[in-house]
């Protein structure tokens, strides 16, 4: 039974397994003892990861897991095989039971079907989008760019950095100014969302006007561009509900107003604001990545007590507006 | 030496689109393999023009194989009946309709059905278990499936499991494949019940209607107790999809459309979306509603009509993350139970019809009778009922769809409602410009008016 995972020392770049994938397009090598004629076996190959991806792929693991000694289950979308590779290596080499299980597609569905039925393990989701995950479950987002190891991996910096701005906003009343308006959020206390990078806080009170102008993203299955910045999304908010949308996409308006007013997803839950500067825009995949970059993110969700259909009850929706620095 | 030309079963996009290489492409679907691909802007004004010397031998090779091309000499149409009658005719292939209950708890204006109630009678369930089990005795059948049908077939989930359960058994033990599916109005579903027709009855599909947002589908879908159904039944079918809870049971959101519903299709599909009705087991399948012998002149939604505001529909289906059936992929064998002498319908009180729209029907229920259960021998197919002349008819030109270059992927759709003077033509005749352009799009290529 592992006692923990190793957290020090001189990385091991364990091998792949035979059971482990290999990302497309990589050819498997003939093995030294076949003879000439013979058909190899295949032995998958991986790319390697760079000295920093394996201090990022321990310090993960080190977090997630550290020495509870809990079994692993990595849920991984068909474009995360290669990150899920390594940490399945490197957490098989600290001695922790650890399952594989791929999402049949690069969709929310597969992901969340994947996801189902693992009691007893720590269960990380190597997916990009937003996923209703079931309870314990942890995501390691990435984006097109951006790989989740690089991403998750615990920074002291970013740690430092996220928790001088929890304390500066804390207390007083969040006021967001943005392209159409300015939104004034009254908020419990910030708590940082390392290693991510983000700083959180409970809205107890939302009023004016929050032009989403960075991206949306929707814990469902949606499958639309989510960058905002051509079809900003205008939220009028009062008393900490909304009262209105508009949007110039006419799909996006539909189901934003329908789901705000119908399904009662209209009670601003929680504002987050991102602190990192990655290079490049706001991804197009609806994920929480894009809550990271700065920028202000509102999270809509229904009441519990006001639920329009017990299907509907969970929805989420995270929409980003940009900043030009951080509050 | 052999002329080749382009096969009247090919139908070519008439938009072009940019693939990921930067070739400008049209799609094309070559509909007696049921196949989609996409050619070359030259491949493309060859196959137009006629001009097939223009493709070189490789191209032509392909077009060949896909049957997009064919020998002049050809007789395509010969050939697509041929399969089609082949299809019908296969004893491997044994379909039973069977519908448990003669009963409807809802009672939707659009319906043709007329529906009665009357006591399970244990005798003719007892009959019907024991055609389907000589069916699947016989060694002439390779495969068996069920279709529970009704009334709403959910009104008798005892018999259904019944039944299911002898039908299971005895396929296992005879190991050959037996599946089932089932349209119903949803209103009874609850999670243990499709996990029981998921897990005892090998449910393989399921069609659940769902007519509109919650006001219109509990106006339209009306049950007779007066009690709505729309939040039970998404709530039920969201838990489902979530927990894939019934893996093997793809989920099939009906919508009959007429101009009464027809401008909440939209609402509609985002109340899919944010219910979670989305993923690879679950598709949203539009339907105009149709005649069923009554008249529903007055809410129907003019064919083409239909079909321009169906691609928008889909479209959008699509953004929301809602699965939808592209063009058929596989080449019907036959056009329904009524052109198969080995498919059949069995009704509650035993009697054996052809067409699924005859037994609840007035006056149908009682011209269209083939035959009883006590008539039956064993697996002995059923007496050749209304429609199976069907391909004979398309053959000699009595129907119009032996000139339909979808005549292999559709089969004629319904031969009564054509006997009827009705044309029961599936939208994608229409639209089928239109669904290209989504298969192109779900491709990844970019029309290339948008560069």
């Amino acid at each position: 039974m592992t006692a923990g995972l190793r957290t020090s020392g001189p990385a091991r770049a364990p091998g792949p397994r035979q059971d482990q994938p290999a990302p497309p397009g990589q050819l498997a090598s003939p093995s030294p003892l076949a003879s000439p004629g013979q058909l190899a076996p295949m032995r998958p190959r991986v790319a390697r990861p760079t000295p920093a991806q394996r201090a990022a792929v321990r310090a993960i693991l080190r977090e997630r897991i550290g020495a509870t000694g809990q079994a692993l289950c990595l849920v991984y979308a068909p474009n995360r095989r290669t990150e899920a590779t390594w940490l399945c290596a490197y957490a098989r080499a600290a001695g922790v039971a650890t399952q594989l299980r791929p999402a049949a597609a690069a969709t929310a569905a597969a992901v969340e079907l994947a996801c189902g039925g693992v009691p007893g393990a720590t269960v990380l989701v190597l997916a990009d989008m937003t996923v209703r995950m079931p309870a314990g479950a942890h995501q390691l987002a990435g984006t097109d760019t951006h790989s989740p190891v690089d991403l998750w991996a615990p920074a002291e910096l970013l740690e430092a950095e996220a928790l001088a701005a929890a304390r500066r906003l804390g207390g007083a009343p969040l006021t967001v100014p943005t392209g159409g308006g300015e939104a004034t959020f009254a908020t419990g206390p910030f708590t940082p969302g390392t290693p991510l990078g983000t700083v959180t806080a409970d809205v107890t009170g939302a009023d004016g006007v929050f032009v989403a102008d960075a991206a949306v993203a929707v814990n469902r299955a949606v499958a639309w561009d989510a960058r905002l910045a051509r079809r900003p999304v205008t939220l009028r908010l009062a008393a900490g509900t909304v009262t209105a949308v508009e949007c110039p996409d006419p799909v996006l308006a539909r189901f934003l107003t329908r789901a705000v007013h119908t399904h009662n997803a209209n009670r601003a839950g929680s504002v987050s604001v991102g602190l990192r500067r990655l290079p490049g825009g706001f991804s197009p995949v609806a994920g929480p990545v894009n809550a990271a970059r700065v920028g202000v993110t509102l999270r809509l969700g229904v009441p519990p007590d006001r639920p329009y259909n017990a299907a509907s009850a969970d929805l989420r929706i995270d929409v980003t507006a940009t900043l030009q620095e951080v509050p | 030496m052999t002329t080749l030309v382009r096969s009247r079963y090919l139908l070519v996009s008439p938009h072009a689109y940019r693939d990921q290489d930067g070739r400008t492409v049209r799609m094309a679907y070559a509909t007696r393999q049921a196949k989609l691909f996409t050619v070359d802007e030259d491949t493309a004004a060859a196959l137009s023009s006629g001009d097939l010397a223009r493709i070189d031998e490789p191209g032509l090779a392909r077009l060949r194989s896909l049957q997009a091309v064919v020998d002049a000499g050809e007789d395509e149409l010969a050939g697509v009946l041929g399969g089609y009658r082949s299809g019908s005719t296969d004893p491997g292939a044994r379909g039973f309709t069977i519908m448990p209950t003669s009963y409807c708890n809802m009672a939707c204006d659009y319906c043709g059905q007329e529906h009665y109630k009357a006591a399970v009678d244990e005798r003719k369930v007892e009959r019907t278990t024991a055609r389907v089990l000589a069916a699947i005795a016989d060694p002439g059948t390779r495969g068996v499936s069920v279709t529970w049908f009704g009334g709403e077939p959910l009104l008798a989930l005892r018999v259904i499991r019944q039944m299911s359960h002898a039908f299971v058994a005895a396929a296992d033990a005879a190991d050959k494949p037996y599946s089932a599916r089932m349209p119903t109005n949803g209103s009874l579903l609850t999670a243990r019940t499709l996990r029981v027709l998921h897990d005892e009855c090998r449910l393989t599909a399921l069609e659940v209607t769902i007519d509109g947002p919650e006001k219109l589908h509990d106006q339209r879908r009306v049950k007779r107790n007066g009690i709505g159904s729309f939040h039970r039944t998404m709530a039920v079918l969201g838990q489902a999809v979530r927990d894939g809870s019934v893996p093997r049971t793809r989920i099939s959101i009906r919508v009959n459309v007429d101009i009464g519903n027809e401008d909440a299709v939209d609402d509609l599909l985002v109340d899919l979306a944010c219910c979670g009705l989305s993923g690879s087991s679950v598709e949203v399948n539009l339907m105009p509603v149709h005649s069923w012998g009554n008249d529903v002149s007055a809410v129907e939604v003019e064919a083409r009509r239909f079909a321009a505001r169906e691609i928008d529909w889909l479209r959008r289906a699509r953004q929301l993350g809602l699965g939808f059936a592209a063009p058929p992929t596989v080449v019907r064998r036959t056009t329904c139970r009524a052109t198969s002498a080995y498919g059949e319908i069995i009704d509650s009180a035993g009697r054996v019809y052809s067409c699924s729209e005859h037994p609840l029907v007035p006056g149908a229920r009682d011209t269209g009778v083939v035959a009883t259960l006590a008539d039956l021998a064993g697996s002995a197919p059923r007496p050749t009922g209304s429609y199976d002349d069907w391909y004979d008819q398309v053959g000699d030109s009595r129907q119009q769809c032996g000139r339909c270059p979808l005549l292999p992927v559709c089969g004629g759709a319904c031969p009564k409602l054509w006997r009827e003077g009705h044309v029961p033509c599936p939208s994608m005749r229409h639209n089928w410009a239109g669904r290209l352009d989504l298969e192109a799009e779900r491709r990844g290529l970019r029309p290339v008016e948008a560069g």
